[in-house]
């Protein structure tokens, strides 16, 4: 039935896209004991395949920096970077062969929390350290189901993220607020954070929201936002509070820019944001929109940062995004802890990592503490701005780099959550710090 | 009005699959690939252009250069497995979807592009109180011009006549004198020029990126199962449905969690019910 | 006109026809007679080149058409009236005949012998058949079996073609209208085209043939001229008469 042709057809496809996808040759040189592979299951296509091709290149150069100072152990590590589409289930497949095919030494967290909150389990099993630098949930640390003692969060969670989002928002002065979140783990966290932490921030302004249960939008979405927009026209409201993010913030943007050039000024507009989504835009991101931010690297300047966005950008004529930065920050948290504990042992490496404290691009040393393995890292908030020819992308203005101790969750919070102790509610249904005692009273 | 412009460029992808479904009898899985393509072909000719000409220069770039492709493809793929079963045929076509990818990451990169609509479509203009972009209006007017166009080219032309007999008897067609190869291999340039003009007309409204041929195919093979392959009313009114029904999930309580399920159910309705689809003709 | 020489097809592995040799004269009429079953049809399909596995020498005119795909040995002179008069259901009666529209392929004035010299159009399929003029804008799936019968004539007509290839055109037809074909064919002789009928209903068949040919598993095991046939020892034999 299958002619010989055919079968060639279907074999030089694969050999193709296995060219495509990179195999990579790798030479090693003979003052290394041998290689080590680091793990990533990324979206290098999908939804969020912006932000898997900036965290492959930031580990990419993470992991050249690290074996031009001698390896980790001896050893030369080498990249085995998976594309999952932006899928869960493909993210678990490719997790499952890192671990049990490829011998990865250490994981690096993909970019959705969904996929985080299926690939956590699996690396857990295989006593594989994951450190998350993307998916930034507070739910991957702190729920029950998903306490995973080898995961690791170096980006700022989405209790610190909805924080810093919350008072932002609470000193615009604002009354009536359109919410548009992505309709998984993420959204629904992130979302309900920022609520949350407004009504604290503001606890005697009063606030009109659009239907709680049209806050969220399919994820990954249809690429077309008019339905949206029109419902924005028709609620009319002072500000929009967005976390929607990769294509489908880009998308969003410039239909909304189609419907009135005006748009972002007629209805100001709160979002999460980052370097990626400004560059997808260039010239046409909108001036005037409050971010909020994870390490752009404009604001973070400092002597480190700019060696690295210069060597990042001579390597691949690129700014390197939030998720390259963070992503670069991981994978120099775990060389350094594997080095000083002599060992890829995943225990006595995540001994080396829990309780100290990293220098980082971001100008600043972070310190993972114990309990939920989360890292006091930092989330910049301003105003997009005109970078006056500087890049080919806006930049902030007015920016405050906010401290990670000022955003993190409390140990009570944590505690409780960890405990579980707060009832949970949404849709997927999860844990909301809002009905934990602490942060009621 | 959300929902229309939703539906127009899915019909114009969704057109071009139907077609080459209804004549050649092949589910082809590349047609999403094609749609990419243009996309691409649009902005990068586009930009560098700028906004006068840009778009225009760019539409019949992508259309050239997509048309090409698509020969290539029937070429040297299709022709080797119409007689074969179906999962031939969709492995076939699902190894070009691959190597396209794997291209167009190659040549274009795997960064979001984004260009401007034509001048001539950049405005707005207000409908009972709702503001609506002209470049939507102009995607449903280029959807009905469309609609239009292949309906004549199908029931007023030689070529239409001989591609609807190839639907029902392609040994007798050729045994009445007409090439049925080259017939098929304009079949499919035609379906491919359809999935070029639907990439063109997306190319300013959003964002083009590699993805994009998994996205629109899952759509466009639900609007053609609803509508039923082969049948251009069906598309359309295909496409209408899944657009609506979209766009009214999406943004009311209670039912945007389900929107992409509603037109899942719907289809799976549809083919519990009418397997050959709404507007399709059940096979004998 | 046609030649057919060591004609076999093949469906995958079992062998259908085997080392057919025929020869269709110019205003000759030869009648293939067989059981259902026999080779028949595959044997035709194999003429028009419609059979991927055949193999043989086929000409026309002279002209070795042995490698040509099927469109253009139709475009030079073949034409096709299949069992069951299939035509295209979901096209007008019009655009059916239209299809097969064209001028005589390789007509540079002398070679061609068919036809009168007038070549046929919608038309002239009119007045021949004034029921299918009544109906041109009707779908063709909704004619009666005479009617389709009477489309697929006039169809193989419209590409003015030097051989028609009749495959069992009688079939399930009243006789009244199996007379009118009868009479059809005769006057299709006259004007120059060579026919070749593949048939089981040998009465109406040898009345108007020239020669017949018989066929059994695949193999013409006899030929003679019709007048003969109709009291051949053959004829009982393979059709059981």
């Amino acid at each position: 039935m299958f002619r010989l042709t055919k079968l060639f057809a279907v074999a030089t496809a694969g050999a193709l896209l296995a060219v495509a996808c990179g195999g990579g040759n790798n030479t090693t040189t003979s003052s290394f004991k041998g290689t080590k592979k680091v793990g990533y299951s990324g979206a290098l296509s999908g939804q969020s395949q912006l932000y898997g091709h900036a965290i492959s290149q930031g580990l990419k150069l993470g992991i050249d920096d690290i074996n031009a100072k001698g390896g980790v152990n001896g050893y030369k590590l080498e990249p085995d970077i998976q594309d999952d589409t932006t899928d869960v289930a493909k993210a678990k497949d490719n997790t499952t062969q890192l671990i049990l095919q490829d011998n990865v030494a250490v994981l690096f967290g993909p970019v959705t929390s969904a996929q985080c909150a299926a690939t956590s389990p699996v690396a857990k099993q295989n006593k594989v350290i994951t450190i998350a630098a993307t998916c930034n949930s507070f739910q991957l640390t702190t729920e029950p189901d998903l306490l995973n003692p080898y995961w690791v969060s170096i980006v700022p969670n989405t209790y610190m993220e909805g924080n810093a989002a919350g008072n932002l928002v609470a000193k615009l002065g604002v009354k009536k607020i359109f919410i548009v979140s992505p309709k998984y783990l993420f959204g629904t966290s992130e979302t309900n954070a920022f609520v949350a932490s407004l009504k604290k921030a503001a606890p005697t302004a009063s606030f009109t929201f659009n239907d709680p249960a049209t806050w969220y939008v399919p994820f990954p979405t249809n690429p077309r936002w008019d339905a949206t927009l029109t419902a924005i026209q028709g609620f009319g409201p002072d500000l929009v509070y967005s976390n929607i993010f990769a294509a489908d913030q880009v998308n969003f943007v410039k239909q909304a820019l189609l419907v009135n050039p005006q748009w972002f000024q007629k209805y100001p507009m709160t979002t999460l944001s980052s370097i990626d989504d400004f560059n997808a835009l260039g010239a046409s991101y909108p001036l005037g929109m409050h971010a909020y931010m994870r390490a752009p690297f404009f604001a973070l300047s400092n002597s480190k940062m700019d060696d690295f966005v210069k060597r990042y950008h001579d390597k691949y004529n690129e700014y390197p995004s939030d998720w390259a930065v963070m992503d670069y920050d991981a994978i120099q948290v775990w060389a350094q802890a594997a080095n000083k504990a002599g060992t890829f042992d995943s225990d006595k490496v995540l001994k080396q990592i829990v309780g100290h404290s990293f220098a980082s691009l971001r100008g600043y040393s972070f310190t993972i503490r114990p309990g939920d393995q989360q890292a006091n890292v930092g989330e910049t908030v301003g105003t997009t701005a005109d970078s006056a020819g500087k890049y080919p992308f806006p930049i902030l203005k007015d920016y405050t780099n906010l401290k990670g101790d000022q955003l993190i969750m409390p140990v009570t919070l944590m505690t409780e959550l960890q405990q579980g102790k707060c009832e949970k509610n949404g849709d997927p249904k999860t844990t909301d710090f809002a009905n934990c005692p602490s942060w009621k009273t | 009005m959300g929902g229309l412009s939703n539906a127009a460029y899915l019909f114009i992808v969704a057109v071009g699959l139907s077609l080459v479904f209804g004549a050649l009898r092949v589910i082809n899985m590349a047609h999403g690939s094609l749609y990419m393509i243009a996309a691409f072909v649009t902005v990068v000719v586009a930009n560098r252009l700028g906004l006068a000409l840009g778009f225009w220069v760019g539409l019949l770039a992508a259309v050239i250069v997509t048309g090409a492709v698509g020969v290539l493809i029937e070429i040297v793929v299709l022709r080797r497995v119409y007689r074969e079963e179906h999962l031939i045929q969709l492995l076939g076509t699902y190894a070009v979807t691959l190597i396209v990818a794997g291209a167009v990451r190659i040549i274009f990169g795997s960064n979001y592009r984004t260009m401007s609509p034509p001048q001539l479509f950049s405005g707005s203009l207000s409908l009972a109180g709702y503001r609506y972009s002209v470049y939507s209006l102009f995607m449903i007017g280029a959807a009905i011009m469309i609609a239009v166009g292949v309906n004549l080219m199908l029931y007023r032309t030689a070529l239409g006549r001989n591609i609807r007999a190839a639907v029902s008897d392609s040994e007798l067609l050729s045994a009445s004198g007409v090439n049925v190869a080259r017939l098929f291999t304009t079949v499919f340039a035609i379906g491919a020029g359809l999935a070029a003009l639907g990439g063109v007309i997306v190319a300013p409204s959003q964002a083009v990126g590699t993805s994009m041929d998994s996205d629109v195919l899952v759509l466009a093979f639900a609007i053609s199962v609803i509508g039923g392959l082969g049948s251009i009313i069906g598309s359309a009114v295909g496409a209408v449905l899944v657009g609506e029904i979209y766009s009214f999930g999406l943004v009311n309580p209670y039912t945007n969690q389900f929107a992409l399920a509603f037109v899942f159910i719907i289809m799976t309705a549809v083919l519990t019910i009418r397997p050959w689809g709404l507007f399709g003709r059940a096979e004998q | 006109m046609l030649k057919v020489a060591g004609l076999n097809v093949r469906y995958g592995k079992s062998h259908v026809v085997f080392d057919l040799d025929l020869t269709v004269e110019s205003g000759q009429m030869l009648a293939l007679l067989g059981r259902n079953g026999a080779g028949k049809t595959t044997s035709l399909m194999g003429i028009l080149g419609l059979l991927p596995g055949a193999q043989g020498r086929v000409a026309i005119d002279g002209a070795d058409v042995s490698r040509w795909p099927a469109h253009r040995r139709a475009q030079s002179g073949l034409a096709y009236v299949p069992s069951g008069a299939r035509c295209f259901p979901n096209l007008t009666v019009a655009e059916n005949l239209e299809i097969a529209a064209r001028r005589r392929a390789g007509s540079n004035g002398s070679s061609s012998t068919s036809s009168r010299g007038t070549s046929w159009t919608k038309e002239r399929v009119y007045e021949l058949f004034p029921k299918l003029g009544e109906l041109q804008a009707n779908m063709a799936g909704g004619l009666s079996g005479g009617e389709r019968q009477m489309l697929a004539v006039g169809r193989a007509l419209m590409s003015n073609p030097k051989v028609i290839l009749m495959d069992e055109p009688t079939e399930g037809l009243a006789p009244v209208i199996v007379q009118s074909i009868g009479r059809l064919v005769l006057e299709l002789k006259q004007t120059g085209v060579g026919i070749l009928l593949a048939e089981q209903n040998h009465q109406m068949a040898l009345k108007v043939a020239d020669r017949a040919a018989f066929m059994e598993k695949g193999r013409i095991v006899d030929e003679m001229p019709a007048a003969r046939a109709i009291n051949s020892e053959v004829l009982h034999r393979i059709l059981g008469v």
